[in-house]
């Protein structure tokens, strides 16, 4: 069963930046490439997927272009900026950091 | 990322927010034309919103609403308006005038040069007036008090 739920909060943002860090995507792109990804085990509604978009966009984490994809469609593509790479760098530390912790607790207890 | 680095992609966002908010409806668009199953694509105007609230602008977009709508009921309802322009005006006049005093009266110095010397002046002030005036001791004011009386009893005279 595909969930959404199961994402602690803040998850989805660094997904999306690790995700544009590789390449840039649009919005259906970044949604089927977390669903694949995960092994269909997650899958990101467009109704957090926007409003994450948005927050990036505003923190200056991403920019957004208009392009032609492959199938010839006019696409909202985005792209990490210096500043989003930064952002993805400190939060996956501290993701890291964090899933160590509970592992610790979870492991020695 | 600093509140203060937001401020400025903020206000660019409201100043070009139609143009964004119609890339944004163009880009959920072709989402959902890019999906195997379009109809599980939300909502595209609560979408819009919750995009939207992202920005920080909805309380200006509210507040617009707001005074709208108020506008409207103030022209259609006119003698509501006038009641509520009526009761407005009598508290503000009442408020202002009762501050005018009190400010007058309490409040402010007296409006002259040194008012700390006039200190004592308050309690006795009939008595060191009426012992002060001119007009009673001297003689041009003596007599001009005697031609006032005059006047006055002339014309009461005429009068009956």
């Amino acid at each position: 069963m595909p969930r959404e739920a199961g994402l602690p909060p803040g998850t989805l943002t660094v997904l999306i930046l690790r995700l544009l860090d590789a390449q840039p995507l649009h919005g259906y792109a970044i949604a089927q490439r977390i669903h694949l990804l995960s092994h269909e085990e997650l899958s990101v509604e467009e109704g957090s997927l926007y409003p994450a978009l948005q927050k990036l966009l505003l923190n200056g984490w991403v920019k957004a272009i208009w392009t032609t994809s492959e199938s010839g469609r006019e696409v909202r593509e985005y792209r990490l900026t210096p500043g989003g790479r930064k952002q993805l760098e400190a939060a996956l530390a501290e993701y890291r950091r964090t899933s160590q912790a509970i592992d610790l607790v979870l492991d020695n207890a | 990322m600093s509140a203060l680095g937001r401020w400025p992609r903020r206000i660019w966002y409201f100043l070009n927010r139609r143009r964004l908010e119609r890339e944004l409806d163009q880009e959920m668009a072709s989402h959902r034309a890019m999906m195997a199953a379009p109809h599980q694509f939300g909502s595209t105007i609560r979408l819009r919103e919750q995009s939207a609230d992202v920005w920080g602008w909805t309380w200006m977009d509210d507040l617009c609403h707001d005074l709208r709508y108020g506008a409207r009921l103030l022209v259609k309802d006119r003698r509501f308006t006038l009641a509520a322009v009526a009761a407005l005006a009598l508290g503000l006049a009442a408020t202002t005038t009762a501050f005018t005093f009190v400010n007058g009266a309490v409040l402010r110095d007296l409006p002259l040069a040194s008012p700390d010397r006039w200190s004592g002046f308050e309690p006795s002030m009939r008595a060191v007036a009426s012992s002060a005036c001119p007009t009673r001791t001297s003689a041009t004011g003596a007599r001009r008090l005697a031609r006032s009386r005059r006047w006055w009893s002339r014309s009461s005279s005429r009068s009956t």
